[in-house]
This record gives C-alpha cells, structure tokens and sequence, in this order.
C-alpha cells in the first residue's frame, strides 16, 4: 500500500516461545524451586512457536491459518504482549488493540454496558472517551436493549459480536483479532468485513487468525500458514490457502507433513 | 480492499507508541514508572472495584443494604454467643473488643484471600489485554476499603450502644487503618504471585487465614498472650498483624497503643509492600504463560 517508505508496523526476528505447564504433583514443587531459583527446569515445557520471522508492513493485513495448536493463538498473544517471547523480539510499532478470545475478559455477571466500560478502562481509555464510544459499540454489535442485561444472558454470536466492537472501537493501530468471525451470522460477519476495511483504509494494521479460509482470502493481503510453531508458507493469501487446503486433503488421506 | 488514493486520503498519523517484547529477564521496573501507569488505570480499578462490589449483592433483594446487614448480622451471632456463654450482664468491653477485632481482621482477610486470587479470576482480561496486572490485586484491596466503610459505621453505632471507652487512642485509629491498607496490599500482591506459582495455594490460603486468625489477638484479648511462653510470643511477632491488632484491642478499651507495637506494625507497613512489589512486577510477564 501507500507506506511502504516507512517502518513496518510488525516486526518478529526469531520469536520462539513456549507454555510451562504443571503436571501431576511435580506442579508444586516446580513452582517453588522456580520462585527459589531463577530459571525453571523442572515444569513440562511444550514449545509453542519455533524461530519465527516475519514483518508485517503498515496497512496491510496479514492472515495466519494452520490446524488447532499450530501456535496461531500463541503468536498473537506474543505479538500483543501478553506472553513474553523466550527467545527473539517483537517490535510492535503502534497502539495495540487485540480480542484473543470470544468474550474477551468480559465478566458474565455484569452487563454489557459494564463490560464495555471495564474492556476500555483496562486498556486505557478515559471514561469520558467511552461514554461517548459506548452506543456506537453497541449500535455496531446489533446489541439493542441487551447492551442493558447481563452477559451471560447473550448468545455466542451477541458476545462475539460486542467483542469485536469494543476493540474495533478502541481506535487501534494494530488489531490482532483471534476468530472474531466465529459465532457472528452473514449481516454481522459483512459489518465485519466493512469496519477491517475502514480500519485498513486509516492506515491501521491488523493480524487475523481465523479457520474461516474464505475471510482470510478475501481480507487478508498476505497470509501466513503455520503448522507445529513453524511457518509453512509466507505469501499471497490465495497461494498460501491453495497450499493448506492442498494439505488438509493429503493429511485426511493418512499423509505427512515433513516439516 | 480500499483503493489506495483513498488509503491515502485517510492515512492518518500513527502514534509513536513502539513496544519492544524480548525475552522476560526478571528485572523489575523503576518503582515511579510502574505505579505512574498503575496510576494511569485508576478508573478501571475503581470500575472494577464497583462492579464486585455490585455483582456481591446483584440479584438479592435488599442489594446495597447487605454491606451494612452482613457485619450487622456477624456481630449478632458473637453477641448471642457471649451472652449464652457468659449468660446476663458479660463484659460489653470484651463484647466489643472481639466485634471490632472481627470486623477489621475481615479487612485483611478479603485483601488477602481474594487479592491471592484476584490473577486467576481475571484470566480473560489477564489473556486478552497488557496492563499492570497489579492493579488486579490492588483494586481487590480498593473494594475491601470500600467495604471497611459501613462495617465501621456499624461497629461506631454498637461502639457508643454498649457504652465502649472513648480515649485518646481512637485520634490514632486513622492511622494504623492506613497501616494496614499497606499490609493488605503488601499481602495481596505476595499471594497473587504465588497463587499463580503455586497452584495448590487456593486451598492453603484457607488455612493460612484461619491459623492467621488464631495467631492475631482478634477473639480473645492480646493480654492472654502475656501468660504463654517467651518461646512462643517470639514467633507470634514475626505475624504481621500482630502488633496491629494488639493497638486495635488498646484503642478499644480506651488506652493509647503503645509506642513499640506502633513501630512494629510501621515496619510491616513498609516491609511488606516492598516485597510484594518486587515479586509481583519481577514475576508479573511471566503469568500469563501459566493461565
């Protein structure tokens, strides 16, 4: 696009990282001996992402596809902050706005109104800037008089749908959206489309993990396929889709992947 | 997509925020800095603050009235009790020594069983969002501050009802209240940390706080501790609340704290803080990876 003069807004140079997991009554004990000693080695660790590098140029959108627990989720927790890469670098250049998960952090018992209030609060928004961004949030997310009742009287698609809105809304410069599609019907799912491409017509980046492959062909300007915490395949979302599909058929046939 | 002359059109500036994530060492951030951004969210812990505090009695009828009834309620049972034990005319001095002593170990104990806690419980948010996470903790002790207010109100009320003392000692009140603020935020930040560590300290914690209880003079008066040991009141100095709530039990009476106790719970006051600071913020990236 347009700025290419500039520096990219993603950056990962050899990004590995992985989750320590307590197992059975070594969980204890490991967790001391971590708080004693500075460096664990005694936790289950399972790698997660392996050396990854990749940019992410301003305005575009980049999505990654691969099969459950390739490390997409992970990556995106990397590229938010949340989780500290192990080995590498994340440069993020840009304020970061991300829904990981459906019901992103919402407490169930409040309402909506509440939850949008508490999701922008924790990010940092002013109160008076999310008085004003509330009705919008709940205009967008189909809400109506629900924006009013507790969360968990909502359906999968109403909180997904006030997921995505609230950190559409936040005014992002880089969105990470973790399948923001799922759960949503075809009115909302176009809304969806519409508001990524206002946000990339701003200049804004966005990262996308989704199963949905024909969102990402038809969102994302590069894609990324991932598969055991490797990249696979960087390029045209179309190729790159093409290649996983290409995949998927092999694998459901009793193949391999040698990777 | 979006033709690239309106991309153009529309391209605003992007912000100078730049985020560098590199591997996590455990240095811990300049004290000022953290708490300006820990600062920077003060609505979100006083949102967060209220909304616990809403969703505690949402759904029950009498709603906000439950934060003046429940230690209304608690301090009719230890009244009951002392008059079936004592029977007519017991000590309205004791009654009242254990009411209050109650009421305010309660303080502590919701900062620290639900300060301990307070990470797991926001996992969503903890997950999806970076912020200080020690303003989880923190805003865990904001609500317990919050309850302290009508709790005591009530005690005031059954204070002057009774005929409690009325000294000098109540001017320092004030004062060990802040005290033990920074204990329980101390505290709170301790076993946030470790509860994340450890995941078996769910289950200790309630034990911590009933053997914290038992060694804090809170239902029996400080002085029975004159009797017992030297060996043993060692070890019940090295409690944290114990000075304090030894103050506590004086004001009530009607005498002035004593200089020594005062001191001691200043040094836990200070102490304490410090190192749940350090814990928490040296630990804090690393939670995530153990949700």
């Amino acid at each position: 696009m347009a700025i290419d003069s500039t520096l990219p807004a993603i950056e990962v140079e050899n990004l590995s990282t992985s989750y320590h997991l307590h197992l059975n009554n070594s969980g204890t004990w490991a967790g001391i001996y971590d708080l004693i000693k500075r460096n664990p080695d005694t936790d289950r660790i399972v790698p997660a992402i392996r050396d990854v590098s990749f940019t992410v140029p301003r305005g575009s959108v980049l999505g990654v596809i691969g099969r459950n627990g390739a490390g997409k989720s992970t990556l995106l927790r990397c590229l938010a902050g949340i989780l500290a890469p192990e080995q590498g670098r994340v440069i993020v250049r840009g304020r970061i706005s991300s829904l990981l998960t459906i019901g992103v952090g919402m407490n169930p018992a409040l309402t909506g109104r509440e939850n949008i209030k508490l999701g922008g609060l924790a990010v940092g928004l002013s109160e008076e800037r999310l008085d004003e961004l509330t009705e919008s949030i709940a205009d967008f997310a189909q809400l109506g008089e629900y924006v009013d009742f507790p969360v968990n009287a909502y359906s999968t698609g109403m909180k997904s749908r006030l997921g995505f809105a609230v950190v559409a809304h936040l005014d992002p410069e880089v969105l990470l959206i973790d399948e923001a599609l799922a759960g949503g019907d075809s009115r909302f799912q176009e809304a969806v489309g519409e508001k990524m491409a206002e946000i990339c017509g701003n200049g804004r980046t966005i990262v996308l993990v989704s199963h949905g492959l024909q969102a990402i062909q038809y969102l994302a300007t590069t894609a990324i396929w991932m598969h055991q915490g490797k990249i696979v395949e960087i390029g045209d979302p179309d190729d790159v889709v093409a290649s996983y599909m290409r995949y998927c058929r092999i694998e459901s046939l009793g193949g391999e992947l040698n990777y | 997509m979006t033709e690239a002359s309106g991309a153009e059109a529309n391209l605003r500036e992007y912000s100078d925020v730049e985020y560098v994530f590199e591997p996590r060492d455990h240095s811990i951030p300049r004290f000022r800095d953290y708490m300006q951004t820990v600062w920077d969210r003060r609505a979100f812990m006083v949102a967060s603050a209220e909304a616990d505090l809403r969703g505690g009695t949402s759904g029950t009828v009498l709603g906000e009235f439950w934060r003046v009834l429940d230690p209304l309620f608690q301090a009719l049972i230890y009244w009951f009790l002392f008059n079936a034990i004592r029977g007519k005319g017991g000590n309205s001095g004791y009654f009242l020594m254990v009411v209050g002593g109650v009421f305010l170990f309660n303080y502590t104990m919701t900062s620290l069983n639900e300060g301990g806690r307070a990470i797991q419980r926001s996992k969503g948010l903890v997950l999806n969002s970076t912020f200080p996470l020690a303003t989880l903790p923190m805003s865990v002790v904001y609500r317990a501050t919050l309850d302290l207010g009508p709790t005591l109100a009530v005690y005031a009320v059954l204070h002057l009802l009774f005929g409690g003392a009325i000294g000098v000692g109540l001017t320092m009140l004030p004062f060990l209240l802040v005290l033990q603020l920074l204990i329980n935020v101390g505290l709170a930040l301790i076993f946030a940390t470790l509860t994340v560590y450890i995941p078996d300290m769910g289950k200790l914690l309630n034990y911590i706080l009933r053997v914290l209880m038992f060694v804090t003079p809170v239902i029996y008066p400080a002085s029975q501790l004159a009797a017992a040991p030297a060996s043993l009141r060692a070890v019940l100095v090295l409690n944290p609340l114990y000075s304090l709530f030894v103050s506590y039990q004086t004001i009530i009476l009607g005498g002035v704290p004593a200089a020594g106790q005062v001191v001691q719970s200043i040094f836990w006051a200070v102490i304490l803080p410090v190192i749940g600071y350090r814990l928490f913020v040296s630990r804090e990236r690393g939670f995530a990876l153990r949700l």
